[in-house]
């Protein structure tokens, strides 16, 4: 998947606004491409032209929005209040008309694993946080997506709850084939999940480095544990606090 | 359960606390009672009424204007006000309309609407529906615009089109709004079934109170108006039913 001289900006007080200055980058097969930049700087405006959501102005994005490939998970689990935990997970199946026997089965045994099978029938606002956003996870991958984009999914969460859902966002990506594509402002978060992170500077968003991150361990428990970890921290604090200068 | 048989105990004390204060101030003088009537006489009134089938007739007429122009301008509101969802320039177009209607008193219009369409039922009926359809539709259009664009975003990366949208977002999450409208809609429902009958009618309990009004019978007059009470407290109850079946996920 590429992504190459993409941009956008959007009409303010009569004014343009350019948000996404020329930026081309790739995502590999099996692949975690970080973004890490500064709050407002054009990540979710990024996220939402590769989800089809909004238009881009210039640019090659080679994905075929047909196959329904993409994934899309957002800052907050978005659950639909009327629907209960099943229903709100089969929503991406019943938009795209894949609604059958095996994918229901599927639902149950992924409720399963993620602890959530005594709570099927519950309407979201009897869950906790961490129990959402759970929910939107398994909501967004029950339609096998094979690229992934994550808006900060787990900036509203406490610390404890965030390392879990890191932890089984890494389980579930192990060994699959799956384009992901994780935008956040968390440093620490960049490192834990990445294979790789570009940093990105203020609005307008351009690529200002990338990193490869080459730590011996892959979960993200264990990196934090790493003497490395704190060498790429540095690192990457050093690019982006210039950044995020008022 | 304890709490709440405390309280209706509470509320059935204060109704009858007030029925007898009334009995007891008017029994002393004669003036009074034909002024203020009693209670006693009302429930005379009411029993003599009911059994002669009189005031069960009136009851019905104004009921079935109310019910069915509740339900005809309520559904016309609602479907207009969310489908307006569609096209936020059409919203634009008929906004000044829509204030213009709504804010024009119902008593202004009903003598047209009787001229048009006669002194019977469906007079009333076209004026339950003038009175609830412009708060169903605005309170609609309401909840139908303030749905949240997030949302939106999430089902439009799973491919959703325009009309999964409406369906699978809009009209639940307007639901609420909906109701609230419906719910006030009774009391307005009544109010143009009533001005109907009160204007120029052959039946109905607007027609039962002016002509008892006009007799001085204070007592028919407060039957009447128990009557259209007990209209009110059933829609209500319909009302609440409904709700409960159709938001079951914001009972406790």
């Amino acid at each position: 998947m590429e992504i190459q001289n993409l941009k956008k900006s959007f009409n303010q007080n009569g004014g343009k606004l350019r948000v996404l200055d020329n930026l081309s980058f790739d995502v590999k097969e099996g692949e975690t491409l970080v973004l890490l930049g500064p709050s407002g700087c054009g990540k979710t405006t990024l996220l939402n032209i590769l989800a089809n959501i909004e238009i881009k102005d210039e640019g090659i994005i080679n994905i075929d929005y047909s196959k329904n490939e993409i994934g899309y998970m957002f800052q907050t689990p978005l659950l639909f209040d009327w629907r209960n935990v099943f229903s709100n997970i089969a929503l991406g199946l019943e938009i795209q008309n894949k609604i059958d026997s095996h994918k229901k089965s599927n639902i149950l045994r992924l409720l399963k694993k993620y602890d959530l099978e005594d709570f099927k029938e519950n309407y979201p606002k009897t869950l906790s946080g961490g129990m959402k956003q759970r929910v939107a996870f398994i909501r967004t991958i029950i339609t096998d997506p094979s690229i992934l984009l994550l808006d900060e999914p787990f900036s509203s969460l406490d610390f404890q709850t965030k390392l879990k859902l890191e932890e089984e966002l890494f389980d579930f990506l192990k060994n699959k084939k799956i384009r992901t594509i994780f935008v956040t402002h968390d440093i620490e978060e960049a490192i834990a999940l990445g294979d790789r992170v570009l940093v990105l500077t203020k609005r307008p968003a351009k690529i200002k480095k990338e990193y490869s991150i080459k730590l011996y361990e892959k979960n993200p428990i264990k990196r934090r544990q790493e003497p490395k970890f704190g060498e790429y921290f540095k690192k990457l604090w050093g690019e982006l606090k210039d950044e995020t200068k008022e | 359960m304890k709490q709440k048989s405390k309280i209706l105990l509470y509320q059935i004390l204060i109704l009858f606390g007030f029925l007898i204060i009334w009995e007891i101030l008017v029994s002393g003088s004669r003036t009074s009672q034909f002024l203020y009537s009693s209670p006693l006489q009302i429930l005379n009134i009411l029993i003599k009424d009911i059994s002669n089938f009189s005031l069960i007739y009136h009851s019905f007429i104004t009921f079935y204007e109310t019910i069915v122009g509740f339900i005809i301008g309520n559904l016309l509101g609602i479907s207009i006000g969310l489908g307006l969802w569609y096209s936020k320039a059409a919203f634009k177009i008929a906004k000044p309309y829509i204030i213009i209607l709504g804010s024009i008193p119902i008593f202004a219009i009903a003598p047209l609407l009787i001229i048009w369409f006669g002194t019977g039922i469906l007079s009333k009926i076209v004026l339950v529906i003038l009175s609830t359809l412009i708060l169903a539709m605005v309170q609609s259009y309401k909840g139908a615009s303030e749905i949240d664009n997030n949302r939106v975003n999430m089902m439009k990366s799973f491919g959703a089109n325009k009309n999964q949208i409406f369906t699978m977002l809009v009209i639940p999450s307007s639901l609420s709004w909906v109701l609230s409208a419906v719910k006030l809609n009774i009391g307005f429902a009544l109010l143009g079934a009533f001005i109907g009958e009160f204007i120029s009618s052959e039946a109905g309990l607007g027609h039962y109170i002016i002509r008892a009004s006009g007799l001085y019978d204070i007592a028919s007059v407060f039957a009447g108006i128990i009557m259209i009470a007990l209209i009110a407290l059933l829609l209500n109850f319909c009302v609440d039913i409904l709700e409960r079946k159709l938001t079951p996920w914001l009972k406790e």
